[in-house]
């Protein structure tokens, strides 16, 4: 069993380094995993910043900026795009991501010559029965499915692996879900939102959607899990959805008057920078949230956004 | 139409109904259950004792007087369990031809001993034997455990198999949790219940169900009955031989109505139309045993003991007696233990619609005053804060019809924090698994030295578990204490967002 799980892993890393490569990322010896962001391909920018519009069209613009789907995606490649379905909320209330946007992203992947896209978010009531009503509330079921993603289950202990974090001090193992791993391209679309408990959820934290038993992160160190996950993987593409933003209440929220509209999409490779990029947007020095700053420490990415090559564009409509 | 045939087509009918309200999903069983179970005789007796204000009341009222008509319609027509039996009878014949009946020996000392015991434990306050042997309720759990469990297997292997496909367009689900013991009970009555009907036809129903003695003891009065034409009848026995109830005693010429569970075989099996389905009162007495004035006492006994058991005198008194365990939280909509007790027939239909499974059957916890009524299992889930479900669908209003908006303010529990065992507090690092899943707002964040703990507001709080759920310490840091009495919940209001960030789409960005 477990020599199966790491034949995967392995595939999958052969996977990844392909991926990592034609992406633009450089490979660090001895840590395969780990992809250095900040060294992506000279022209694309480290982050783009959009605001001002709808999120499928700010979407549009923001990918192109970034050199188009196809620098992401390469003809007949399977695509996970991992939305935040956490919650059954409608997208009034800003605990999931805009379901425009997810299904733009869909789209873009199909274009570029995806063979399969994959969407799925395991939930965050650990309870049995949930996720049904997650899927459907928060339009995202519906919306990735019309545009022709495969909506795949995430509530069975059955579609998780067992994997080994290189170089964790706190999550030296967990089980992730197997199309994380037999996906060639990793897309994260995280909405950004308030959380009571580790101030802010963006990126990083949406990640938790991906592993089997998130309970273990809250008994061993949550944050330090957060950040130790992305030793594992880091996705190739970011993409923040800070059209509406919960300030209050989070991550469940409550009502909608407690979502600011900021209208704003956040790209880039770098998980630690857009989460940066991210907590700004929500009003937030990204030092105070504890999960990107130990991201920061361990070279996931770079929170010094002073540092990056930053497009920003305010669109007009 | 040909009687016996009409008795099969709304008999198969009923049973399919059945299945489908035990084994369908939340939307079909919520759709189905109420207008289905309002004829069934225990719920509808359980609804008539406990809920004056209810028409299922009236509903155990038109059954029994349609008994007093027409005898024990019931058993053929109506009871899942009666149904359930034929079905296997029938199967037999299939594989290994027809059984032929004999004129069985009445068994009215066990019957009515079974039945006695039972009231005078009703009257007593407790269930438990009506729970064990009401033959909706036996359904009820051979439908939700074995059965549901089976049907979950087959559709995880047919889940499994397309999503190899990548169609998803079924869902791999979890199986339901209860306790062996209820398993196995399920499992023993189904297989008591083969044994009976493949070796004797009903006999179960003529010796042990109390729903049919009862029934029984209407039936001796019913106006329509079966009756055979001594001029007419060639003695050819066909009629006996098809008699599931074994009740035709060929000798006498008579057809005893207390056993006779009106299935129309005989009707149809006579050739020279010998017998007769008419009203007409014969002097249909048994000899040996209970002449109808006696029968009439036991009628009397028995409705007397039902009534007692509304007024429940003695329950405190037994329920004291008797309690080892701490008692469980009760689902809500129950509002009492001691009401959920008194008037639920553990038909575990609630159990088997929770979606999120933490709806479990309870064995001995809730001591004599009932045995495998259902609790709330915080470790299999959590009670879902947008779901009612249990409450409508409860035959028996044990669990009151209630709307969503009173449910998320019904107070089922409260619960407590272990400052010793919680992460937060022991290890000064963030956690907020509690936080983020309480719906209420029962839990709030309070900040100290950098740190987020979790503190609670126990007036919002409604017990439904989703924190003790989530609690990731082992034993739970934080735990639902039950209410035996339900109380409301303050709603949570929401303080004015006042420093919500302006509308500032038009401006640069903060970085």
């Amino acid at each position: 069993m477990t020599q199966q799980n790491s034949g995967t892993r392995r595939e999958f890393l052969k996977k990844s380094l392909a991926t990592g490569l034609t992406a633009g990322g450089a490979l660090m010896f001895g840590t395969p995993a780990k992809r250095i962001a900040a060294a992506a391909a000279p022209v694309a920018p480290d982050l783009v910043a959009i605001k001002n519009s709808e999120p499928d069209r700010m979407f549009d613009r923001a990918i192109a900026m970034m050199g188009g789907m196809k620098s992401f995606v390469k003809k007949g490649q399977t695509v996970l795009v991992k939305p935040n379905i956490g919650f059954a909320r409608t997208p009034e209330i800003g605990a999931t991501t805009h379901p425009l946007l997810v299904k733009s992203i869909v789209e873009h992947c199909l274009g570029a010559g995806a063979k399969k896209v994959y969407v799925f978010d395991n939930v965050a009531s650990s309870s049995y029965g949930t996720a049904d009503k997650c899927y459907r509330i928060s339009g995202i079921g519906a919306a990735a499915k019309s545009a022709g993603a495969l909506v795949a289950p995430a509530d069975h202990e059955k579609y998780y692996q067992k994997v080994a974090v290189p170089g964790a001090s706190v999550l030296r193992g967990t089980a992730v879900h197997e199309l994380v791993l037999e996906s060639d391209v990793f897309i994260n679309v995280p909405i950004l939102k308030n959380h009571r408990y580790t101030h802010q959820t963006i990126a990083m934290k949406n990640l938790m959607g991906v592993v089997w038993d998130r309970m273990v992160y809250h008994y061993s160190d949550l944050e330090k899990s957060i950040a130790e996950f992305c030793l594992f993987i880091k996705p190739d593409l970011n993409v923040v959805d800070a059209y509406r933003v919960m300030q209050r209440f989070g991550p469940g929220g409550s009502t909608p008057e407690h979502v600011a509209l900021k209208k704003t999409l956040l790209l880039s490779r770098d998980i630690v920078a857009v989460d940066a990029a991210a907590s700004r947007v929500y009003g937030m020095a990204p030092s105070k949230v504890r999960h990107i700053k130990l991201g920061h420490d361990l070279k996931i990415g770079n929170m010094h956004l002073d540092a990056l090559n930053i497009k920003r564009e305010v669109m007009t409509g | 139409m040909n009687p016996r045939k009409l008795r099969i087509t709304v008999a198969g009918t009923v049973l399919s109904l059945f299945l489908l309200v035990f084994l369908g999903d939340e939307a079909i069983s919520t759709r189905l259950s109420r207008t289905l179970i309002l004829f069934q005789f225990t719920p509808s007796l359980l609804k008539l004792i406990h809920r004056t204000d209810h028409m299922a009341g009236t509903c155990f009222i038109l059954l029994v007087s349609a008994s007093f008509l027409f005898g024990r319609f019931y058993c053929s027509f109506l009871c899942p369990v009666g149904i359930l039996q034929d079905g296997m009878i029938r199967l037999r014949r299939r594989f290994y031809g027809r059984h032929r009946y004999r004129y069985l020996k009445a068994y009215p000392v066990i019957r009515y001993a079974i039945l006695l015991a039972t009231v005078v434990t009703l009257a007593f306050g407790s269930l438990t034997l009506l729970n064990l042997l009401d033959p909706y309720s036996l359904f009820g759990r051979m439908a939700a455990h074995p059965f549901k469990s089976l049907i979950i297997w087959l559709n995880n292997l047919a889940a499994g198999g397309l999503e190899s496909f990548d169609i998803y367009a079924l869902r791999v689900r979890r199986m339901h949790h209860f306790p062996l013991s209820i398993l196995l009970l399920s499992l023993g009555s189904l297989g008591l219940l083969l044994a009976f009907s493949v070796t004797s036809g009903r006999a179960w129903c003529n010796t042990i169900c109390p729903v049919g003695a009862i029934l029984g003891l209407v039936s001796r009065f019913s106006l329509f009955r079966f009756i055979i034409n001594r001029e007419r009848c060639r003695s050819c026995r066909s009629c006996i031989d098809v008699c599931k109830a074994g009740c035709i005693d060929g000798k006498r010429f008579e057809i005893d109505p207390a056993r006779c569970v009106v299935c129309f075989n005989c009707l149809d099996s006579c050739a020279k139309s010998a017998v007769t389905y008419r009203a007409g009162i014969q002097a249909a007495v048994p000899v040996r045993w209970a002449p109808s004035k006696r029968g009439f006492l036991l009628t009397a006994a028995v409705a007397g003991g039902t009534l007692l058991s509304a007024v429940s005198l003695f329950r405190p008194a037994a329920l004291a007696a008797v309690k080892t365990l701490p008692a469980p939280v009760i689902p809500p909509g129950a509002g009492s233990i001691a009401q959920f007790t008194k008037s639920c027939s553990a038909c575990h239909l609630c159990v088997s619609v929770c979606p999120t499974n933490v709806l479990t059957p309870a064995y001995w916890e809730y001591g004599v005053a009932g045995i495998m009524q259902p609790k709330m299992d915080y470790w299999q889930g959590h009670c879902d804060f947008d779901c009612c479900a249990c409450s409508q669908v409860c035959p028996t209003c044990a669990l009151r019809p209630f709307s969503l908006s009173q449910k998320r303010q019904t107070r089922i529990g409260s619960v407590i924090l272990d400052r010793r065992i919680c992460i937060v507090h022991v290890r000064k690092k963030h956690c907020g698994a509690c936080g983020e899943a309480c719906p209420t707002h029962a839990i709030f964040p309070v900040e100290k030295g950098l740190v987020l703990f979790p503190e609670i507001a126990n007036d919002y709080c409604i017990g439904c578990g989703a924190c003790e759920h989530a609690c990731p310490t082992a034993p739970k840091a934080i735990r639902v204490v039950p209410e035996p009495v339900h109380s409301t919940a303050l709603k949570y209001e929401l303080s004015a967002p006042a420093e919500m960030p302006t509308d500032d789409t038009e401006s640069g960005f903060p970085f």
